[in-house]
Order: structure tokens, then sequence, then C-alpha cells
């Protein structure tokens, strides 16, 4: 990463959890972790509390669905470290049944929702009522599109650090291990690592 | 727009923690580099790369900042308040069209 405070400037319980968790997973702690868990008070908890709701808790779309938003939204933004992983989460979380490469898989109230992220992600100052009642059409509540913006917030956000602090995968394996810790832990980090 | 937004709590601590949180820099600081309003280079210009090209970032965007004398923990916090601020910006418009 960019900034050497990120990578080695972590409090003795992120420390010890760095240790602890790669000697269990034999792989070492991703930078979204690392990031989040650097002076918690000011980001990361926030952060791990706001994802693990938006992208886990109850919502008209599954799990499966919201990682394929989020791959998408990554797409977008350029941001390979989060298009990579989450095209592998959407895997997981669809059990196979949706592929990012393939805009055959989802079904059309999220590929609407889609091409209303990606005009948000691009254009913001462009969308209008109209572009919503698209959405609406295909039987999509207002409370799901919502929702599918709060997705949308978290990966203009994450997407922009990773491009800029200069994360990255050591593996496809670390990539394939971070999704199951992923699926396991739906987004939420042991709380002495956020204090 | 009748329907609630179950995340907004969530969302609003984050904004908090951000812009109105300690930090090493000042909060104004923070505010402007969400905005797009920052006064001052290199901030200014950094800040702008990360909300509308952060793909473009490069090793030496941050060790200019370093140079301008800014440390590791003051550029962490610049770079997540404008992060934070682009991400923000293009939710509010989403939010805004739904409520119309």
């Amino acid at each position: 990463m960019r900034l050497e405070v990120l990578e080695h400037g972590h409090r003795l319980p992120a420390r010890v959890f760095q240790r602890v968790a790669a000697s269990l997973l034999g792989a070492e702690v991703d930078d979204v972790v690392k990031t989040m868990m650097h002076r918690p008070e000011f980001f990361g908890r926030h952060l791990n509390r706001y994802v693990n709701q938006v992208l886990r808790g109850p919502s008209y779309w599954t799990a499966g669905e919201r990682e394929y938003m989020a791959a998408i939204t990554s797409g977008l933004n350029e941001c390979l470290f989060c298009a990579t992983a989450h095209s592998e989460t959407t895997r997981v979380e669809s059990r196979g049944e949706l592929d990012v490469s393939d805009d055959t898989t989802p079904r059309p109230q999220l590929t609407a929702t889609c091409d209303l992220l990606a005009k948000i992600t691009h254009t913001p100052d462009e969308v209008t009522k109209a572009d919503i009642d698209v959405v609406r059409a295909t039987g999509v509540p207002d409370d799901a599109i919502v929702d599918a913006l709060h997705v949308n917030l978290i990966f203009n956000l994450v997407n922009r650090l990773a491009n800029t602090f200069g994360w990255s995968w050591d593996s496809e394996t670390q990539i394939r291990k971070a999704a199951q810790v992923i699926h396991l832990s739906r987004y939420k980090l042991p709380g002495f690592v956020l204090r | 727009m009748d329907c609630v937004d179950r995340h907004a709590r969530r969302l609003e601590e984050l904004r908090r923690a951000v812009f109105e949180g300690d930090g090493v820099t000042d909060r104004e600081v923070r505010v402007a580099a969400a905005a797009g309003t920052s006064v001052t280079e290199p901030v200014r210009g950094y800040a702008a790369k990360v909300c509308e090209a952060s793909y473009r970032v490069t090793d030496e965007d941050i060790e200019g900042l370093k140079t301008d004398g800014m440390d590791e923990e003051a550029v962490f916090e610049i770079t997540v308040a404008a992060a934070l601020g682009a991400a923000l910006h293009r939710f509010e418009a989403g939010l805004r069209a739904v409520s119309e």
C-alpha cells in the first residue's frame, strides 16, 4: 500500500489479530481490513457497521444481488481490486447463479437497478425521477431502490480508497479465501480490532 | 419519498466520524476536501483526483503531499474525506430523484 501507516501502523489488538488470522487462513489479512483497523474510531469501525447492515442486513435484494451491484459499481470506477473480489463474492453468495461477466444472469429488476447505479456513478447531476421510474416499472419498490443506493455509496467510497491507497491482492488464493471469510463473517470484524 | 431509509443512522455515524471527529487535520479541511472547495494546493488537486479519477492516482501524488509537509495520517484523513464526499454526492443525487 502507498501509506506505511495502513500497512504497519496498527494497535496491539489489530497486530495480534493479523498474526492469528494469517496463521489460520494461510493468507495475509487483506488491505481492506488493514485499512479499517487503522485508527478505527476515525473511519473503520463506522464503515464496518454500515457495510454489515447494508450488504447483509434485511433487504429486497439477496446478498448475491448486492454483491453483483458492488462488482458492477467497482467496474464503473475502474477499481480492479474490488471488481475482482466482488465478482467472486457474487459467485459465492449466489451459489453460481449470478455471473458478473454474463448480463443474462440477473433478473430484470437487478439489471434496471444497475443501469440506474451506472448513471448515478458517472453522471449523478443528470439523474431524474424518470430514471427512477424506469426501475419502478420493473416492480422494484422504493425501499429497495434506496437500499441499492447505499450499496452504490459504499463502493463509490471504497473503490476510491482502493485505487488511491494502492490496495492489491497477493494471489488468487487470497481472493478466494477473502470471499469465504466474508461469507462466514457477513462482513463483521471482531469488535476488539475496531477499538 | 414513501419509504424508510433503514441505513440512515449508520451512514450518519460514518459521516460524523469522518467530518466531525478528532483527527490530525482540521475539520474544515476535511469538509472542504469532500466538497471540492479546498483552497490550497496540493490538497485541492489531490482531492479532486480522488473524487473524479482515483484510478489515476500515482505514487508521485502521495509523495507530493508528503513533500509539502503532510504526514501519512493527514493523507489518510484527506483521502477518506474526499472519497466519502464523492460517494455522498452521488447518493444524495439518487435520493433526490427518488423523492421527486
